[in-house]
């Protein structure tokens, strides 16, 4: 025990000795008193405490304390609380003393009104702390919370907060921490589930369905002509929470037969007929704006237009200050993005002047806009989705877009493909031309796919053509007009070949 | 008599304020023999803080100290190529003092009989005979009124005692008591024990919330009443002087926790937000204003940098060169009166530099931008003449000069004529403007309005105990008011009450403003308090008094702090004259002037250099070698701040945490503790054995 408390004095992060120091405890406890163990665990409590007044931050040190603090048979957590406070003093955005907090907090029944108390006073004297806003927006949903959201805070509440997150961006509005907690405060809520659609094949018989929100383990009901199935649902996505699910049918279709397959998640149900002669079916709901609402749209529209107004002034105040702007542009497509399309676009060109180093970010974001003004204007049931010509530099929500046969992403600034289009089952015609691809990465596996238009794109390598070969149905290729034709004179004949 | 001083010094000090006190330890500090003579029987001059006691004793004497002066004929101790410059003990440091305490029953206290007489003070007089209906009046409705006040605890107890009180005999003893302290002004000014007969006693005790007479005057120990109430800017030349002498290890500070300002057009104090915090936290501004306000402070806070935003303001007023950042009125008036702390003429530069100054001195030592002396601004000359003391300065006080002996053909200061007959020889003499010889004179220059209130609350309740400090704009004829208010977290006042500092600066040669510094401050407690100091409340005052959320006026005494005028350029060569207090809010100027006359009579040698704990003293076979211990002083960075710095904030640190939260005190020891368990590991001599012996057993180190 002296050599590791030596060795610990030394380097607190060094956990092989916290852990040997742990089984010892272990051992000791089985053969001594409680008094004697008592008062070795309170040393052991002043050791970690001088390693941490050494080593603030060390992890092996507020481990151990959790470990001896539990352990104990009477622990002091008032003592605690007050070492919290203290280390919070020294250093208020030490994120491990926060943990600890929470640690103590939960295990001495602290009430979260103090705790938020606590929060207060420390933002109070330095709001630029992520951490202590963060341990608010953990706080305030338990205290008040909003009778129809667990997650989220009450409306009265939240105004509150929305204020005072408002103070602190108006006195500091380069400091993120208050504008992460404003958004937080805006958006991020749950979201109901539904689904969004279903592609039945006949054979082999099989359904693929299509969700509003991912999820890691899907569980819907599925019925074929109102008799409920037996089904294993996988996920098509690589994802760890995926939006698509497939599951194969035992008993299949008669053939020639007329068959309802349903299928039933929470609330939402949705029905898809596959005809008598047909060898697949589908059937979608048409996507809305609020699907594509994640950010600052879980909050009433008043209090959002309220917000918008707010940041307006800040940025009359302060010209080019990028997470004004960012806000607004957030804020403005959650408020009506139709009415404020104009502005959003001019004001992400200003960002990416702005704040050149996340160009790209903006541009991505402009292109997700794109998209989904497009997807929610375009009747998905026509299974055709034209995205061309909008300067787009990323594509995206494919996921959400399962049935489309024709997707045209052409004359945009798309430098790659490389998101997954596996998932577009259906897709049998992508037309691809007119832009910067060099990478087409994303082009494999798509069963579906029959023709591809690449021409006029900057591919110069013929191994990217590779990816194609797991495209089995793929027919026609077309790739006039990139690099790779006039280096590779041969190619186009011996490359065409293979797919014959 | 008094023991004879030795024949000679190299410096001789006269007057112990805080310049001739930094100046004292300077000297010493690097080998001069300094001799330090003081004519009152306290540290400080005019900087010095009192006790309630001693504080009504001060006021009363004017400030005069009556000197035990041997009778000698000083001429006779002079030679034939020396001329002697006689200095007249008698200067008047305070004018126009008085006093006046509102705490029951025996509510007067009177300075000197004289001034009892010029001002009629004391306000419930019912034996003089014009004032005798509203002064009688005044008398039974104090006891009512009171009672009024803290009726919301209808506690049964003591209504009963209020009922059985009759008011007759209250005004029977009044007059009675009255009659008495009367009596004793007559045949000598007496402030202490005043006179309760042992009946009244025990009834005032149970009466209201208010404290009696008795209550006040028993703690009288614990007051620490400034003559010179002054702030530190945490990054002013004081505190870098204290830090780098170490001269801060006598010292304990606290924050001035928060800046209040009146508004114009409004009659409640309002927090100024100057720090970032206090922007974000401030309920009074906007969250527009918060832009516009942290906009400007971020650039005068680095205003050099950006000349294109003023250069156009350069020759003109700042509050015009406010007014085109799109500030609204409040921010103004908070940056000008409250942050800058300028005049409304002042031009943009001199407001650029003085917010600059203020924001640099913000955060050093937690959210505010100035420290306060524990146990008043008294203590800050005190541990400078300590330092002087332990290097070896010789202090006297009660004695002063007599005259100054000049050598008639250098014209240079050869020594002084002290007050027991010895002519002390000396190469420099450094005086207080109080002893300056009379032919150096020139017409009064300027003073300060002083009042000192102590109150039962604060002048803007809150949570917690604050530090104030107060700026009240100038108001029509009135002009900017400078108000600090401590509690008894600094020790300057016993808990329970607040100790308020007022100073204004006054005009000399207007005649035709009011003179009386009481009638000064008349509008100022109209605004801070609940009623005024006197009992001569106006009919209308009644209204005020029942507001209940200001504090009370419980004691209060007013003077005017003189500031002798001085001939500088006539003066010998080694004869220096260090300034008063002044009006200025830190101690930059005094501390400037004092480095200035150090450098001027050593210019070769170090101002103040690092003073050596005690445990770095090592004793040897010559007495003490006050040479630190090298390694310790190499620790130190080259600049010194830095680790002198996180020591300094330590101190704080720890002096807050014992306050604010009682649990916390022993906390803080604890880990005091457990680190010095901790450095007895580090101590530990074999740690490389240590590991070697672990590789040796396998483990990886």
């Amino acid at each position: 025990m002296e050599i590791t408390k030596l060795l610990l004095a030394a380097n607190s992060d060094y956990s092989s000795m916290w852990n040997y120091r742990k089984n010892a405890f272990l051992h000791l406890k089985t053969l001594k008193n409680e008094d004697e163990m008592k008062s070795m665990f309170d040393n052991e409590l002043q050791f970690i405490e001088s390693c941490l007044r050494n080593n603030p931050k060390s992890y092996g040190c507020w481990h151990h304390r959790c470990f001896v603090m539990l352990h104990m048979m009477k622990p002091n957590w008032e003592r605690e609380l007050q070492l919290c406070d203290l280390f919070l003093q020294f250093d208020e955005r030490n994120f491990h003393c926060w943990d600890y907090r929470r640690f103590v907090t939960n295990h001495s029944n602290v009430p979260h009104e103090k705790e938020i108390e606590v929060t207060n006073k420390i933002i109070a004297s330095n709001f630029s702390n992520y951490s202590s806003w963060h341990y608010r927006s953990k706080l305030l949903p338990q205290v008040y919370p909003d009778p129809t959201d667990s997650k989220r805070i009450e409306e009265k509440k939240l105004l509150e907060e929305l204020e005072l997150v408002q103070n602190a961006f108006f006195t500091d509005p380069n400091d993120q921490s208050a504008w992460f907690y404003h958004r937080w405060l805006l958006g991020r809520g749950d979201k109901e589930q539904y689904i969004v659609s279903l592609i039945v094949n006949r054979s082999p018989p099989s359904v693929f369905c299509c969700l509003r929100k991912p999820v890691k383990m899907f569980n819907g009901t599925l019925s074929v002509d109102d008799t409920t199935q037996t089904v294993d649902w996988t996920s098509s996505m690589s994802e760890r929470y995926s939006h698509l699910w497939f599951c194969k049918l035992e008993d299949g279709f008669k053939k020639g037969q007329q068959h309802t397959v349903s299928c039933e998640v929470e609330s939402s149900k949705l029905s898809c007929c596959l005809e008598e002669n047909c060898q697949k079916a589908t059937v979608c709901l048409p996507i809305n704006r609020e699907m594509f609402q994640d950010h600052t749209s879980q909050a009433k529209l008043s209090v959002l237009e309220d917000e918008l107004n707010s940041c307006n002034e800040l940025n009359d105040l302060e010209p080019g200050n990028k997470w004004v702007m960012l806000t607004l542009v957030l804020l403005m497509r959650a408020v009506s993005p139709k009415q404020h399309s104009e502005k959003i676009s001019t004001m992400l060109d200003a960002l990416t002047e702005i704040d050149s180093q996340r160009k790209r970010y903006y541009l991505d974001l402009r292109s997700k806009y794109a998209i989904e003004d497009c997807i929610v204007e375009t009747n998905l049931n026509e299974n055709r989705l034209n995205i061309s010509g909008m300067k787009l530099t990323q594509i995206c929500h494919l996921e959400l877009v399962p049935t489309l046969t024709h997707l045209n992403i052409s004359h945009n600034c798309l430098q790659n493909l490389t998101v997954p289009f596996a998932n577009l089952f259906c897709l049998e015609v992508l037309e691809a031309n007119d832009n910067k691809i060099t990478n087409i990465s994303g082009l494999k596996d798509v069963p579906n796919l029959k023709s591809i238009n690449l021409d006029s794109n900057d591919i110069s390598d013929v191994k990217q053509f590779e990816y194609l070969k797991t495209c089995r149905c793929l027919e026609k290729l077309s790739i006039r007009s990139n690099p790779v034709c006039e280096s590779e004179k041969q190619f186009p004949t011996t490359f065409l070949l293979h797919f014959q | 008599m008094e023991e004879p001083l030795p024949e000679e010094f190299d410096i001789i000090l006269i007057g112990t304020g805080l310049t001739e006190s930094v100046l004292s330890g300077a000297f010493s500090r690097i080998g001069k023999s300094v001799l330090h003579i003081d004519q009152n029987k306290f540290y400080g001059g005019n900087w010095a803080s009192f006790n309630i006691k001693d504080f009504d004793e001060f006021i009363a004497s004017g400030g005069i100290v009556e000197i035990n002066r041997k009778e000698f004929d000083p001429v006779a101790l002079v030679t034939e190529d020396e001329t002697f410059i006689p200095v007249s003990s008698q200067r008047q440091l305070i004018k126009e003092g008085s006093l006046i305490c509102n705490l029951r029953k025996n509510k007067v206290t009177t300075a000197s009989p004289k001034d009892v007489e010029q001002n009629q003070v004391p306000s419930p007089k019912p034996t003089s005979d014009n004032d005798d209906t509203t002064g009688s009046q005044e008398d039974q409705s104090l006891p009512t009124k009171i009672p009024d006040n803290s009726a919301p605890k209808p506690n049964a107890e003591t209504i009963e005692t209020n009922e059985s009180l009759p008011i007759a005999e209250v005004t029977e003893d009044d007059n009675k008591s009255c009659g008495e302290n009367v009596g004793d002004n007559d045949a000598e000014t007496k402030t202490e024990e005043p006179p309760f007969p042992v009946a009244m006693k025990d009834e005032v005790k149970q009466t209201y919330k208010f404290p009696s007479f008795d209550e006040f005057y028993d703690q009288w120990r614990r007051f620490n009443v400034d003559l010179a109430p002054k702030v530190m800017f945490s990054r002013g030349k004081l505190v870098e002087l204290l830090i780098q002498s170490n001269v801060s290890r006598y010292l304990e500070f606290r924050n001035v926790s928060r800046t209040l300002t009146l508004l114009s057009g409004q009659d409640y104090l309002q927090p100024v937000p100057c720090s970032r915090a206090d922007v974000f936290s401030s309920k009074f501004v906007t969250v527009i204003e918060k832009r516009i306000l942290m906009r400007v402070l971020t650039l005068c806070a680095n205003y050099e940098a950006h000349p294109e935003e003023y250069e156009e303001f350069e020759d003109r007023l700042f509050l015009e060169f406010l007014c085109s950042k799109r500030l609204s009125e409040k921010a103004q008036q908070f940056i000008l009166h409250s942050i800058a702390m300028v005049k409304e003429t002042s031009t943009t530069i001199e407001g650029l530099k003085a917010t600059k100054k203020f924001l640099q001195s913000l955060g050093r030592y937690g959210n505010s931008a100035f420290l306060w002396p524990m146990y008043g601004v008294g203590e800050l000359p005190q541990a400078f003449s300590r330092l002087s003391a332990v290097f070896g300065g010789t202090f006297c006080l009660r004695r002063n000069a007599v005259g100054l002996v000049l050598n008639t053909e250098s014209g240079k200061c050869t020594a002084i004529i002290d007050s027991q007959g010895q002519k002390i020889k000396c190469k420099h003499l450094i005086v207080d403007e109080s002893n300056v010889p009379d032919s150096y004179r020139c017409e009064f220059a300027s003073s300060v309005s002083r009042a000192v209130y102590v109150t039962d609350k604060s002048v803007l309740a809150s949570d917690k105990e604050h530090v104030s400090l107060i700026t009240l704009p100038p108001d029509g004829s009135r002009g900017s008011v400078r108000v600090i208010e401590a509690g008894p977290q600094c020790c300057v006042c016993p808990s329970k009450y607040h100790l308020v500092h007022a100073l204004l600066s006054s005009a000399p040669n207007n005649d035709n403003q009011v003179c009386n510094p009481r009638e000064k401050f008349k509008e100022v407690e109209q605004i801070l308090f609940a009623g005024h100091a006197d009992a001569e409340v106006p009919q209308g005052g009644d209204a005020e008094s029942t507001d209940d959320a200001k504090p009370h006026i419980l004691w209060s005494s007013y003077f005017d702090m003189m500031e002798d005028g001085v001939t500088r350029d006539a003066l010998p060569s080694n004869l220096y004259v260090a300034r008063g207090p002044g009006m200025e809010l830190g101690f930059d100027k005094t501390m400037g002037e004092a480095r200035e006359l150090f450098e001027r009579i050593c210019p070769d040698d170090e101002f103040l250099p690092r003073a050596p704990d005690p445990e770095e003293i090592v004793f040897d076979d010559e007495g003490y070698n006050t040479e630190s211990n090298g390694a310790r002083v190499e620790e130190s960075p080259e600049d010194g701040a830095g680790a002198d710095y996180v020591d300094d904030a330590e101190d704080l640190r720890e002096v807050e945490d014992g306050d604010d939260a009682p649990g916390q005190v022993d906390h803080v020891t604890r880990i005091d503790q457990s680190q010095n368990v901790f450095i007895d590991f580090a101590k530990f001599k074999n740690l490389n054995e240590f590991y070697k012996s672990c590789q040796d057993d396998g483990f990886d180190c």
